[in-house]
């Protein structure tokens, strides 16, 4: 009954416009409060994708991988009524949900976990989730005894979760395709507290580690050696993939770590995968992605070539964007060049025009957009790369859709 | 003409774009033609106090400033001593609360501050968030605060605060300043779209290392229209 109610008002939402993702969960919940114990019955495995960069991408990816229906958030509703939401409009044996990484310790209250999967930890928005290590506490603690973990065996940060029940991926030591970057998160041994000892550092804290106490990068299970446009080498065996964006072998490697510890083909996920949801999504010449952190943002970044001829930045500061924009300043905007006009876009497109002042675009390169339906015509006259904020994401990617010909 | 910015421990005190304060510093002192040497200090073995002519210190999480403060304490002394003879120096959030005695948790545990000066920060149950301005002897400044410790002292505020919390949920008052010291709860970061700031740090820091130099020709255009777009949202 309160599935029906749940149901009618999640489609009567939509008839009023909205996608309803959120709003069936939470109304679901009201009426009763074990509502999410009682759908998660009906599923025999459930497998939970978190982290701050990645996780879309990788619960899409895998979700690609299964022929049959499946419990999906596939719109990235991913806290608890969005949760609670996935469980109302899907039906299926198995549940592949992204949960936001606040929301982790509250579903999984409620929620037995077979696949934990975990790509990264950087720091996001922490006006909503108070300090990184706080976070990856609670996370743990919320851990069960039964689940299986799967862990980004590069981070050390994610590697402060592991267990007796961890598999892990990463990438080989001689990968190459990211740009260690100047500014770092902590990369102290969160075991000790001394300083972390690198062999190789692909960005930020992600990389090779060891410490004295014993803190180190676990054998790998599954490991990534290769990435290009067009294919990746695991375990020393190459698949083929749609994927743009060098960072997307961590989310390709980390459905592959799944779909081999449940027995699946991942390679059938793989090649049906395109993105379309504003992810490093092509339309056309141009780019459109997202970017909501410092890490997610450098590794944009360093996608922008001289083809692109112009770059398109859209900064919102609504809630789930992050209401502090301070992190704009910790990525590294310095390896921009002035061979590219710049157009500032958002509610904050006045604070991004700084950011890019200050990484040395001189001022006659950089563009403030007043009215971005009136000017994108103009703008994607010419090959443009597009990064959004959170909320901007699905508007630009919705404009670059139907004004590109 | 030459000054050399140190940045204390920002591999563990760098939580909220810190960083961007270097940045504004380095990119407007460079316009007047002084040049910066930018100094990240990982180990205070390094510190030279005859070389230094700023020091910065971030926010960290709890746990990175329990390392910091720990290291810190082996030139506690030093800072004093500069401190007294006009060292600019500006601390951010965890920055500025450790500069303090002690640091009260909801558990009444005490984590021991560097003790510099006279300022004792209690942690509270509301979570101070959001936009703040700021009413300074120099002019309206914003910026954002995130913080759960509510701070005191009898020092000279860095101003009233218009819009938002400041040092603590009640007094209306923000930050501190004592001779060229900042302590602030403000990042954003504080200095890059505060032209008022970025003079006010330059023209401390200028004195400090004896450079005589005509601060009016400093450029603030794109940073003014950035501080009025916000001031004019929130007020």
């Amino acid at each position: 009954m309160v599935k029906f109610i749940a149901k009618t008002i999640i489609k009567l939402s939509q008839l009023f416009g909205n996608d309803g993702t959120s709003i069936g969960g939470k109304v679901a919940y009201m009426l009763d409060k074990n509502i999410l114990k009682k759908l998660s019955k009906n599923v025999s495995k459930v497998v939970v994708i978190t982290g701050t960069n990645g996780k879309t991408t990788t619960s899409n990816l895998i979700a690609a991988c299964f022929d049959e229906p499946i419990v999906h958030n596939a719109k990235g509703a991913n806290m608890y009524y969005g949760v609670i939401s996935a469980f109302i409009k899907c039906k299926g044996k198995v549940a592949i949900l992204e949960v936001d990484e606040g929301s982790v310790s509250k579903v999984l209250n409620d929620l037995k976990v077979d696949y934990f999967i975990v790509t990264n930890f950087f720091r996001d928005q922490l006006d909503r989730y108070s300090e990184i290590d706080m976070l990856i506490d609670k996370i743990k603690n919320s851990i069960q005894d039964n689940t299986t973990l799967i862990l980004n065996a590069n981070d050390p940060f994610t590697m402060r979760l592991s267990n007796d029940n961890a598999k892990y991926f990463g990438i080989s030591p001689g990968f190459e395709g990211f740009r260690e970057f100047e500014v770092s998160e902590s990369r102290y041994c969160p075991k000790c507290s001394n300083l972390l000892e690198y062999n190789k550092v692909f960005y930020l804290q992600i990389g090779y580690y060891h410490c004295d106490c014993g803190f180190n990068t676990p054998d790998i299970n599954y490991v990534a050696s290769n990435f290009a446009n067009g294919s990746i080498t695991i375990n020393n065996k190459k698949y083929s993939h749609n994927l743009v964006g060098n960072y997307n072998v961590f989310n390709l490697v980390a459905t592959f770590a799944l779909c081999s510890e449940i027995g699946l083909d991942a390679s059938i996920g793989f090649s049906k995968f395109y993105s379309e949801d504003g992810r490093m999504q092509k339309i056309n010449n141009h780019i459109v992605t997202l970017a909501k952190n410092p890490s997610g943002m450098n590794l944009s970044l360093i996608q922008i070539s001289e083809e692109y001829k112009n770059v398109l930045f859209t900064l919102n500061d609504n809630y789930v964007d992050g209401l502090d924009i301070s992190w704009i300043w910790d990525a590294d905007f310095e390896i921009l060049t002035n061979n590219h006009t710049y157009y500032v876009n958002g509610k904050r497109k006045e604070d991004m025009a700084l950011r890019l002042k200050y990484a040395g675009i001189k001022q006659d390169n950089i563009e403030v957009v007043n009215d971005i339906d009136k000017e994108i015509d103009n703008i994607i006259k010419d090959s443009t790369f597009s990064i959004s904020s959170y909320t901007a994401v699905f508007e630009i990617k919705k404009l670059f859709e139907e004004r590109v010909k | 003409m030459k000054v050399v910015l140190y940045h204390l421990f920002p591999d563990l005190l760098n939580l909220y774009g810190d960083f961007g304060n270097i940045v504004a510093l380095k990119h407007h002192l460079e316009s007047l033609g002084v040049e910066v040497v930018y100094k990240k200090i990982f180990d205070v073995k390094d510190f030279d106090k005859n070389e230094c002519s700023f020091v910065l210190i971030g926010g960290g999480s709890d746990r990175e400033q329990a390392i910091a403060t720990t290291r810190l304490k082996a030139i506690k002394d030093d800072l004093q001593t500069l401190i007294e003879q006009d060292l600019p120096l500006l601390a951010i959030c965890g920055g500025y609360q450790f500069l303090g005695k002690e640091y009260l948790c909801l558990d009444g545990k005490k984590l021991e501050g560097l003790g510099i000066f006279d300022i004792v920060t209690r942690a509270s149950s509301t979570r101070m968030v959001g936009n703040i301005v700021v009413e300074t002897l120099m002019g309206q400044i914003v910026g954002f605060e995130n913080h759960s410790g509510e701070t005191f002292h009898s020092y000279d505020a860095l101003g009233k605060v218009i819009v938002g919390y400041g040092n603590d949920v009640t007094s209306k008052k923000e930050g501190f300043m004592y001779k060229s010291v900042v302590g602030t709860y403000m990042h954003g970061p504080i200095l890059p779209k505060n032209g008022v700031m970025i003079k006010y740090m330059i023209e401390r820091i200028c004195k400090y290392a004896k450079i005589d130099i005509d601060l009016s020709k400093l450029d603030f255009k794109m940073e003014d229209i950035a501080c009025n777009a916000m001031i004019s949202k929130l007020v």
